[in-house]
């Protein structure tokens, strides 16, 4: 048996001891490898392992919780004795809608001060905004007036190539550059494999591939960030295809080698581009097309660029369309 | 999961027996799941106490709709695990090492010295992991969640989850061996 379908029976066998449903049938369990009984026991003694006796604060933290909840401290951080705790309550616990046009009062107040003409310039610039397409809950397309376009239209290179700016780097690719940005103060990383198989193993993403290729298509690289992006370059003529996947929405956050640090960002992904935008169809989702570009849709908390060298709208749809939602490696 | 669970959190932010039985039965997969992660049982007992206080402050907040409670219950768990060894790999060095008869001030019954003695080589065993297998382990053994739960909270695919899982009681296997 191969380790996954190992792996997966022992799953399905430790799902069982945890609900204390214990084979009955002993010879079902007799007829596995001794190595595999060997780790069913370890594990059986790993759920049954109490440490009950060892902790000392089960009963006084549950006291000093319930009396909370008795002195109604416990909502919102409202606790007695604390200064702020009768107006934070009154805005926050019975009547946020004030605390929220109270904070945006003050904003508005401090920005025309500080920066006068700035609601106006903010005005200019949302009127800059000729169309927006919204092809998922994280994921827009804003066709804006040149002067506003972040793409820029220096000559692209014709291959790959990594470039280094402080906290991000840039990552130039044959239709445009894509900037793997962490958290402020957060170390990007970036990993690049010659193949699928040594990027997912390595990283912790869920990196998917398209079934179909236009012909003639190989995959050439794949490039991973610890900003939770990873891109599928591949080869071909006329030149590159570049699929570009990123986690969006609430995400937990990462730093170096992939850990989570224990908090939560939230990843959203606006393109804005001067060039003419097309809503189109792909099965039932709603995705965008950015003329010289690519391909732009959110799918299952992802959200997709594909894109290359002279790739049509048909090829591009095939492409997206042909992507697996969960891949058996 | 808990009969009336979702029942009982609605109740839990004014109702004390509400949140008592909520605290009576995910308090040992806590507890549990948090001393798999970290060696030192008065460390664990701060952290645990850290979470339950969190857990009330917010419970307000939980949201049936996102996810089930255990899943949220243990993502403040992990929160707490990791804010304290984020803390701990910048300002300590040195391993913390007192498991070892930090309750042996009074004579214990033979019966308790080798169920110790036990809990001991296992957690011991489980220090030898690497940090991920060690936090998958902890998961699903320690606060007893699914192991689709554990890719939801850990990011990974559920396949991944059980080939990490297989392997890292593999390895702990030979450790004990």
């Amino acid at each position: 048996m191969k380790e996954k379908e190992i792996s997966k029976r022992f799953s399905y066998d430790i799902d069982n001891l945890l609900r204390d449903d214990f084979p009955d049938n002993m010879e079902v369990y007799n007829a596995t490898p001794k190595a595999y009984q060997e780790s069913y026991d370890l594990a059986r003694r790993l759920i049954e392992l109490d440490l009950s006796d060892e902790n000392s604060i089960r009963r006084s933290l549950k006291n000093k919780l319930l009396d909370r909840i008795t002195s109604g401290e416990q909502a919102l951080g409202c606790e007695r004795g604390r200064i702020a705790h009768p107006v934070r309550c009154f805005f926050l616990r019975r009547h946020p809608g004030f605390a929220v046009a109270f904070v945006l009062m003050i904003s508005v107040f401090v920005v025309i001060n500080v920066w006068p003409g700035s609601l106006t310039t903010a005005a200019q610039i949302i009127e800059n905004f000729v169309r927006s397409l919204f092809v998922g809950e994280n994921t827009s397309i804003h066709q804006v007036s040149p002067i506003h376009s972040t793409r820029e239209k220096k000559k692209v290179p014709e291959k790959v190539s990594l470039e280094k700016m402080d906290n991000l780097w840039i990552i130039n690719t044959p239709v445009g550059g894509f900037a793997a940005t962490g958290q402020p103060g957060e170390k990007v990383i970036v990993h690049r494999y010659r193949t699928f198989k040594e990027a997912i193993e390595d990283v912790n993403f869920n990196i998917r591939k398209p079934e179909y290729l236009p012909p003639g298509y190989i995959l050439s690289e794949v490039i991973v960030t610890s900003a939770g992006q990873a891109f599928l370059v591949y080869d071909g003529s006329p030149g590159h295809i570049i699929l570009q996947q990123c986690r969006v929405g609430e995400q937990p956050a990462v730093e170096e080698g992939y850990e989570y640090t224990g908090e939560v960002q939230y990843i959203g992904i606006a393109v804005l581009t001067d060039e003419s935008i097309v809503s189109v169809k792909l099965n039932d989702e709603s995705a965008g097309w950015i003329d010289n570009y690519g391909l732009i849709w959110e799918r299952d908390g992802i959200s997709y660029f594909v894109g290359g060298t002279g790739l049509s709208l048909e090829d591009a749809k095939r492409i997206a369309e042909s992507i697996q939602i969960d891949h058996e490696d | 999961m808990l009969e009336n669970e979702l029942t009982l959190i609605k109740r839990s932010q004014v109702d004390p027996n509400a949140f008592a039985e909520v605290y009576e039965h995910y308090f040992p997969r806590v507890y549990k799941y948090i001393r798999f992660r970290i060696r030192d049982p008065e460390t664990a007992d701060e952290l645990t106490s850290q979470t339950f206080e969190h857990v009330l402050t917010k419970i307000a907040t939980f949201n049936p709709g996102r996810g089930s409670f255990a899943v949220w219950l243990f993502t403040i768990s992990r929160n707490t695990v990791f804010d304290h060894l984020r803390h701990k790999k910048r300002y300590s060095s040195a391993p913390i090492e007192t498991l070892k008869d930090c309750h042996s001030a009074e004579p214990l019954p033979e019966e308790l010295v080798l169920r110790k003695e036990t809990h001991e080589e296992l957690l011991s065993a489980l220090a030898t992991l690497k940090d991920r297998q060690r936090e998958i382990v902890a998961l699903k053994f320690g606060a007893g969640l699914t192991n689709r739960s554990i890719a939801k909270l850990s990011g990974l695919r559920e396949s991944n989850v059980g080939v990490i899982l297989y392997r890292a009681i593999r390895q702990l296997r030979a450790q004990l061996s």
